[in-house]
């Protein structure tokens, strides 16, 4: 049943073609970024996860205001419940980031802009690190295209305020470590990119620990955007 | 008797404003209810409301309906499919094999005489072609209601009678809006006033007389019809026929190929 949903949903993402500004700026800027040859493995991967991030807030807030009013009235009645909606939306933002993070991740490798041979290690920790981005971007564009506030220039200003403390989030807590538990609430950007090593990169007690609260965060924040959503559309 | 659905005491606020207040009714397997009202009295609201599209500020709303089918008022502007596309798209949410899917929307489609729209953009359509596309995505889900607000909307008189005749035979309940007289008494048994609250079963009132002006090609396919008056104009022929044969007598005529100019009630 979602399935045919997210069919009509990518036929519509696809038509709207609202994809096109996030997708020629992301792969653009990574073939535009591996001009440079003989480049360090990890850092230049923490780089695309950042701009990964970016594109997908982006990304999720186009697919979030795709239909306007009755079509998704008609769509709150079509599918079976409104819960299918809003998964229908994150399946697609999903699929959209999968092959942004190929693109992002395989792009280098097959062009050798690498100044190592990169190993196992260094794609499963850019695998997981560009995931992990990607959903942290699709919560922040779910999050603000979930508030009750109509305003679209809020929720771009909202959403990019956000991006960048979580993105100077150590810099932050450095200065005024009493922040460091409000922090919390942003997504853990500075706990993944902290394995982006390229001195002495293994996969250790630290990382499975990060690892286990960004699927935390994650699905807390899923949570909380549920339950904002059934607000919204009450 | 068990209910399909049931609104108990609800209300709702929106922005502030009291749009509907304390609005109790109930749906069993053969209603077909009028919500009547005046303009801006909460009608849509509430048949947004009893589709689960949005929730009440106060009350309660129990549906034991599985499957609803709800037809707006006014039909999505923006979709970016072709009519086809859209069918089979919004049909393919409810499971189903692809072959029966597109063997009901056939039905459907040849019903409401969209053959020549199947490729066409829903943007490109014309108000109409939207509604009918409105009413056939409901009737896809093989709802166990049927919402319809304001259905009549822009459908021109063949297709006026076809959804009024869909209507009359379907098992389904149906709650409607609507300010058409001719869906009003041929398909409502209660009329819900919402005002008041106050629902009244519909007296079945003696049908007026229709007169039908039609287009033929042989003389033969307007032959032997249950009419009580015919004059004939070249290919155009004027029937006056009883209201309750004026379905059949339109069914004849379609089913011959024969085009119909205007179907005019006489008071």
């Amino acid at each position: 049943m979602v399935r045919g949903f997210i069919r009509y949903q990518i036929s519509s993402y696809i038509r709207s073609l609202t994809f096109i500004p996030p997708l020629t700026l992301f792969v653009g800027w990574i073939i535009l970024f591996y001009t440079y040859r003989g480049v360090p493995i990890m850092s230049s991967y923490a780089i695309t996860c950042i701009s990964l991030y970016l594109v997908m807030t982006w990304v999720a807030m186009s697919v979030f205001s795709l239909e306007g009013e009755s079509e998704k009235d008609l769509l709150f009645v079509q599918l079976p419940s409104k819960r299918d909606y809003l998964w229908g939306k994150w399946v697609v933002c999903l699929l959209s980031a999968s092959i942004l993070a190929f693109v992002a991740i395989v792009y280098p490798l097959v062009i050798n802009s690498f100044k190592e041979t990169a190993g196992l290690l260094h794609i499963s920790v850019a695998v997981f690190g560009h995931l992990s981005f990607a959903v942290f971007g699709i919560i922040v564009g779910s999050f603000f295209s979930n508030t009750k506030v109509e305003s679209k220039k809020f929720t771009w200003l909202s959403s990019m305020l956000v991006i960048a403390i979580s993105i100077a989030g150590e810099g932050i807590v450095e200065k005024a470590a009493i922040l460091k538990w409000v922090l919390l609430l942003f997504p853990p950007v500075g706990q993944t990119l902290l394995h982006f090593t390229d001195e002495a990169l293994y996969i250790g007690r630290n990382f499975w620990l990060d690892t286990a609260w960004v699927v935390f965060y994650s699905f807390i924040c899923s949570f909380v955007i549920t339950q904002m959503f059934y607000r919204k559309w009450r | 008797m068990t209910f399909i659905l049931e609104a108990v005491q609800v209300s709702k606020e929106i922005a502030g404003r009291l749009i509907l207040q304390d609005i109790s009714l109930s749906c069993s397997n053969n209603t077909k209810l009028l919500i009547r009202g005046k303009n801006g009295s909460g009608k849509s609201t509430l048949l947004k409301m009893l589709a689960g599209i949005t929730e009440p500020t106060s009350g309660q709303i129990v549906r034991s309906a599985q499957k609803i089918g709800y037809v707006p008022e006014h039909f999505p502007e923006s979709l970016r499919f072709t009519l086809k596309e859209y069918l089979l798209l919004v049909s393919s949410f409810q499971g189903g094999s692809k072959a029966s899917i597109e063997n009901e929307i056939s039905k459907y489609i040849e019903l409401f005489g969209l053959e020549a729209f199947l490729d066409t953009s829903l943007k490109a359509c014309s108000k109409g072609t939207k509604q009918k596309v409105g009413i056939i995505q409901a009737l896809l889900m093989k709802p166990d209601l049927l919402l319809l607000d304001e259905p009549l909307t822009g459908l021109d008189a063949e297709s006026q009678q076809v959804l009024i005749e869909l209507l009359n035979e379907a098992q389904t309940p149906i709650i409607f809006t609507s300010h058409e007289e001719a869906l009003i008494r041929n398909v409502a048994k209660e009329i819900f006033q919402i005002e008041t609250g106050e629902i009244t079963v519909q007296s079945m009132k003696a049908v007026p007389k229709k007169r039908i002006r039609v287009a033929f090609h042989r003389r033969e396919d307007v032959k032997d019809l249950p009419v009580s008056q015919q004059e004939f104009d070249g290919n155009v022929a004027v029937f006056t026929v009883e209201g309750n044969a004026s379905d059949e007598v339109l069914r004849n005529l379609l089913q011959k190929n024969c085009s119909i100019l205007e179907v005019r009630e006489l008071t």
